[in-house]
């Protein structure tokens, strides 16, 4: 919100004794009050001084005016303008006489509007400049002639000056929600007043000896002349004043309030609306002024609106109202005498009754709304309106009468008629306020006084109490003070957040990582090592992914995206990485390693409300010709690191699409893998249990996620992490090491293509038993002679024992149970060389 | 050849064979490794020039004998050092004109083409795990819930009631999952702690970091996921005060100690009261730049006072319990740290934006 500093400091009165605070403020006065806003919380965002308007525009007075031949409308006008000779000047106007006194805008000034004044001739008459009316200069809407200024008012002097507009200082500031006081020039000064030393007042402001005399009793009285409101449901509005005048209607000082909207972003209107955006920004209560004679009976009521009603708002959108349902609230509308609405209660006004040059009598509302109807209403339609923001925040409900005193004050009115429904004052909130109870939050006591200096000059009222605890009364401009921390926040914020002190804490306990979290860091930590790069990947990705990735069964969709392409819950990591990938092609990068450790989603088990959400860790790489080798490496590798893992791949053999079903069902949340390259892939078993799958991505899903770019073949890692947690976490105990050399024995055996080199391997070392320290493969081949199904695995076996080196006989042996063993297990023939 | 037909009788003799003998092993040749072997032979071997003349030793009196054979003695280590001084020249020389072929130019792997087997961790991982290691040391656990959370963790808990600003002012995203509105992408950590709360394990000493969401489109400063770090304390005794303490603590030993932080009032709904924490600009270090907008301060995080509706929600009593809460963008922190200039470059994945934070 943007205030004033010439507007504030009009609520600021000296402590007697004291200096009044400076109009013109140094940047050290300045910086005193940023500081002291900042420190209460509300906070600036920017400070901007504003030059005096109308550069270049001086009062000037008429010396002589003379008729030019030929020309109907421009006479040829000299102005003595402070130089040593009159200045020659063409003018339309007629309005004016010798001796006049009226601005004059010289060649190089720039009026409203970038309107720049050059020198010119007309009808053969030069025109150093340009005579000018109140409205060309934006200080009234009276463009029917010259600005005639008083014969006071200093010959060659700059205009600015003699009606007052100095330089302006702008303070932006940022109000939380919890301040609806705050969103007022009025409600800031409160605040700030104390801490800079000064009292607020209340009465001051330009206008405030207008001749507004009699408003206290009138409004004493519930009633006052002719009845304004009719039917009023309380439930849709805690209080509203309504107060009748007759115009016409002008500005004690246009000058001043219509400069002072402008620096505040609005725009000058009319008098009347002028004069209601005024008290808003001062006051913070909305008010709105309707045309009498539109108004049918000449009053308004409020009332809930019904379901599907019509009203045209004044921007001239037809707008369909809605009703309350329950706690569903609804709209709520200003009536008229017939129940027609004429208004959208604390949003805008309706069109019909609007303010026009032609209105000569008005009824102005000032009223407090709900403030959960106004949110409501002002989120479904769209339409925000300062009266609307403030409403929404909280606008006190006590602030009618002071408000219409100031509105009358502006235009120097009296009303004919004033009228209100609804309790006066609304009662006060109290709240029990235990003095250990801010020492327990705060952790330091304040004694009763200290807290009565506090709070007192900010509006609350501190009981007498006892020692222990105290009544405190809240100002109505405060509906966010409801319970006693929020009394003890306000102590806090006026005593200086800064000045309660600090201690250190002392933590019961010895901090450190889960044995999960440190296996999380030691994946992220190897896979860099081996040259992999984390990504981060979004949670919402594009639904069309599911289908090119082979999901099966529904997504998880966000019911208000920002785009389709991050619309459904993703159900793999693959979909964020193969964007990374398409990306860094996109850039001539087509060679990546990358890794996620992310979460995926599926839906909801059972009768949960939220979806099932776990974390895996994604591995992608590419490769000339084989993308799924190098991880089945990687993953090897991965085990060591982590220990206590035995990890085996499960792959289908060509023919078994029922054994991928099968594994398929096994592994956590189906139709949430993506769909491999089915000769080149395999389901993940963590010490038995299915928990990912590796392998390449099939060639049609790279092409179609990466738009073509990516020539090499993807290789793909994905493991559901709770495999982690499955595992033997006691610490490993060492073993023997035997003081006997070891024997390495070579076996190749002939095998079916679908039996894969684990399982050979894993058979080896069951015939070997305890005496085979190690069982690696060392060669693959395959040849014409053995045939198109057949293979050749050759591994070497170490074998070593703690007693003894192993004997020929004890070889013999164990190559007849390996023999043995592979040709009735696997179907393999030994090869003898 | 001058001393091998001399047969000394006297030491006069000797001592001039002698010295006929030290200048010719002066002008034997002592390369190359061939000449340097035949000279060695010509004087140290078995029948060489030193052992022929040390055969008429016996020929001289006792004293002269003495005085001869020290002589010849000196010369002799002399001619032994000598030689194998020149023995490991040539060695060296020889192992030097071998390595001269085998020269390798180190620089090459140095720059070789992908030569990188390193990777990186995310610079948001990075400055997380920093993070978490500063307030494991100061006793604290870290703690994670789900991304996806109901309207009632997210909101209703922390004391954000149904029609409530603060619901607009973070946009969320919500999911087609049981009712309208019903279940959200978090879009702050804080439902993390009412679940630790309902835990019921106090008290509680926990950071929460985690990936959260806002429906805001993406520009210089705001992804629509990003990460927080959020502390939870609770305990008996706990104030205001160690609040600002712990903040402060930790933002001297996160950014250093030129840096501190400061508290100004501000409102959360799920704390009172509440606080906004600054630090000082780690541009400028509080002197005023462009990144603080002139005013030496940066906005870092929010912070307050566990509010008494949250500890009700889960049936804690604040009577007896109290505690503060605080917390952060994790890629803010990154973004100061490493003069990130706009954040959605954390959404592209960029591998010349990845490789970048390798150290
Ligand atoms: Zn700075």
């Amino acid at each position: 919100m943007k205030i004033l500093y010439s507007w504030l400091v009009e609520f600021f009165e000296p402590r007697p004794g004291a200096e009044a605070p400076s109009l013109q403020p140094s940047p050290s006065e300045l910086n005193l009050l940023v500081d002291a806003l900042n420190s209460l919380g509300m906070v600036v965002e920017s400070v901007e001084r504003v030059p005096a308007p109308l550069a270049g525009v001086v009062v000037a007075e008429v010396a002589q005016i003379d008729e030019i031949e030929g020309a109907d409308h421009i006479r040829h006008v000299l102005v003595h303008s402070g130089q040593e000779s009159p200045v020659s000047v063409v003018c339309g106007a007629t309005n004016f006489a010798v001796g006049d006194r009226v601005p004059f805008a010289q060649v190089g000034a720039v009026l409203p509007g970038e309107f720049r004044i050059e020198r010119r001739t007309m009808m053969g008459k030069v025109s150093n400049g340009m005579l000018c009316s109140a409205r060309e200069l934006e200080l009234s809407d009276d463009g029917s002639g010259l600005m005639i200024l008083p014969a006071d008012a200093p010959v060659g002097g700059a205009l600015a000056k003699f009606l007052g507009l100095e330089e302006e200082i702008v303070i932006d500031l940022a109000i939380e929600a919890n301040r609806p006081d705050a969103n007022s020039v009025a409600g800031v000064a409160r605040d700030v007043a104390p801490t800079l030393g000064f009292v607020f007042r209340s009465d001051s402001g330009i206008g405030a000896q207008a001749p507004a005399k009699v408003l206290r009793d009138q409004l004493d009285r519930s009633s006052h002349g002719e009845r304004l409101i009719g039917e009023v449901d309380l439930a849709a509005v805690s209080r509203i004043v309504a107060a009748k005048f007759q115009g016409p209607f002008a500005l004690v000082d246009p000058t001043t309030v219509r400069r002072r909207l402008q620096l505040c972003g609005m725009r000058s209107i009319s008098p009347v609306v002028d004069a209601s955006n005024y008290v808003m920004i001062e006051m913070g209560q909305p008010t709105h002024p309707y045309d009498l004679r539109a108004l049918s009976g000449s009053s308004i009521g409020v009332r809930n609106a019904r379901d599907g009603e019509r009203l045209k708002t004044l921007d001239g959108e037809e707008r369909v109202l809605q009703g309350t349902h329950g706690e569903d609230v609804g709209d709520i509308v200003i009536v008229d005498a017939d129940s027609t609405p004429v208004g959208l209660a604390g949003v805008m006004g309706g069109d019909s009754s609007v303010i026009t040059a032609e209105t000569t009598s008005v009824l102005l509302e000032l009223a407090c709304f709900p403030r959960s109807n106004i949110a409501r209403t002002s989120k479904r339609l769209g339409l925000r309106s300062e009266a609307s923001a403030r409403f929404e925040r909280g606008v006190d409900p006590n602030a009618a009468e002071w408000a219409l005193r100031r509105f009358c004050e502006l235009l120097a009115q009296e009303p004919l008629a004033v009228d209100s429904a609804g309790p006066r004052p609304v009662p006060s909130v109290t709240v029990s306020l235990r003095l250990a109870q801010i020492e327990r939050l705060l952790g330091r006591g304040f004694e009763i006084d200290h807290l009565r200096r506090l709070l007192e000059p900010c509006g609350f009222l501190v009981g007498d109490g006892s020692d222990d605890i105290t009544e405190v009364v809240v100002p109505s401009f405060r509906p966010d003070c409801t319970i006693e921390a929020d009394i003890i926040e306000e102590i806090a914020r006026h005593e200086g957040y800064r000045s309660l002190g600090e201690r250190r804490i002392q933590s019961p306990y010895v901090g450190k990582l889960t044995p999960y979290q440190r296996d999380l860091r030691k994946i992220g930590d190897f896979l860099v090592s081996r040259g992999y790069f984390e990504l981060m990947g979004s949670a919402l990705v594009n639904d069309e992914d599911s289908a090119v990735l082979g999901l099966s069964g529904p997504s998880i969709r966000a019911s208000n995206p920002l785009s389709a392409e991050e619309s459904v819950l993703r159900r793999t990591l693959a979909s964020t990485a193969l964007a990374a990938l398409r990306f860094n092609a996109a850039r001539r990068r087509s060679e990546v390693a990358l890794f996620e450790i992310g979460e995926v989603f599926s839906m909801p088990v059972g009768t949960a409300m939220l979806p099932d959400e776990t974390t895996r860790l994604g591995v992608m790489t590419t490769s000339p010709e084989n993308g799924a080798a190098p991880l089945v490496g990687l993953l090897a590798d991965l085990a060591l690191v982590l220990g206590s893992l035995e990890v085996e791949i499960v792959q289908p053999s060509r023919d078994s699409e029922a054994i991928v079903a099968a594994t398929l069902a096994g592994l956590p949340s189906p139709g949430s893998w993506p769909d491999l390259h089915f000769g080149r892939s395999g389901y993940v078993v963590v010490n038995g249990v299915p928990c990912g799958a590796i392998g390449e991505f099939k060639v049609e899903t790279v092409r179609d996620m990466t738009d073509g770019l990516i020539r090499d073949r993807v290789g793909w890692l994905e493991l559901d992490l709770s495999c982690l947690g499955i595992r033997d976490r006691r610490p490993h105990q060492a073993q023997e090491l035997s003081h006997f050399t070891s024997t390495d024995l070579d076996l190749a055996f002939e095998l079916e293509v679908g039996v894969s080199a684990l399982q050979l391997c894993r058979t080896v070392q069951r015939a070997c038993g305890d005496l085979a320290r190690s069982v690696e493969l060392f060669d693959v081949f395959t040849s014409e002679r053995l045939g198109p199904n057949r293979r050749s695995l050759a591994v070497r076996i170490r074998l070593e024992s703690i007693e003894s080196t192993v004997s020929e006989s004890q070889l013999a042996e164990i190559i007849q149970r390996v023999e043995d063993l592979v040709r009735t297990d696997l179907g393999g023939v030994l090869r003898r060389s | 050849m001058a001393g091998s037909d001399v047969n000394p009788g006297s030491l006069r003799e000797f001592l001039a064979a002698l010295e006929s003998l030290r200048s010719s092993f002066d002008e034997a040749p002592l390369a190359p490794e061939e000449a340097l072997r035949a000279t060695e032979g010509r004087f140290l071997a078995k029948g060489g020039e030193i052992a022929l003349l040390s055969r008429s030793l016996g020929r001289l009196s006792q004293d002269d004998r003495r005085e001869a054979g020290s002589a010849l003695q000196a010369f002799r280590a002399r001619v032994t050092e000598t030689l194998s001084t020149q023995r490991r020249y040539l060695e060296s020389l020889a192992s030097l004109e071998r390595e001269r072929q085998e020269r390798y130019d180190l620089t090459e792997d140095l720059v070789r083409e992908r030569r990188a087997a390193v990777g990186a961790l995310n610079v948001v991982t990075q400055t997380r795990y920093a993070l978490e290691d500063l307030f494991v040391g100061m006793g604290f656990s870290i703690e994670t819930g789900p991304e996806v959370e109901s309207e009632w963790y997210n909101f209703e808990a922390l004391n954000v009631a149904k029609y409530h600003p603060a619901r607009d002012a973070q946009d969320s995203f919500f999911l087609e999952l049981g009712e309208p509105g019903s279940v959200v992408l978090r879009t702050q950590t804080s439902p993390v702690q009412i679940r630790l709360l309902e835990r019921g394990v106090l008290p509680i000493y926990a950071v929460i970091p985690g990936k959260v969401f806002r429906r805001d489109t993406p520009d210089a400063r705001h992804t629509p996921s990003f990460h927080q770090i959020e502390g939870l304390v609770v305990d008996e005794h706990i104030t205001f005060q160690d609040l600002a303490g712990t903040v402060s603590g930790f933002t001297k030993a996160y950014f250093g100690q030129e840096i501190s932080a400061r508290l100004r009032p501000a409102y959360f709904p799920f704390t009172e009261p509440s606080a906004e924490f600054e630090i000082t600009c780690t541009i400028c270090l509080g002197s005023g730049c462009r990144t603080c907008s002139g005013v030496g301060w940066i906005e870092l995080g929010g912070c307050g006072m566990v509010h008494p509706n949250v500890f009700r929600s889960v049936g804690v009593d604040p009577e007896r319990w109290s505690g503060f809460a605080f917390g952060f963008g994790i890629e803010r922190l990154a973004q100061m740290k490493h003069g990130l200039a706009d954040m959605r470059v954390l959404l592209d994945n960029d591998l010349r934006f990845l490789s970048q934070f390798r150290g």
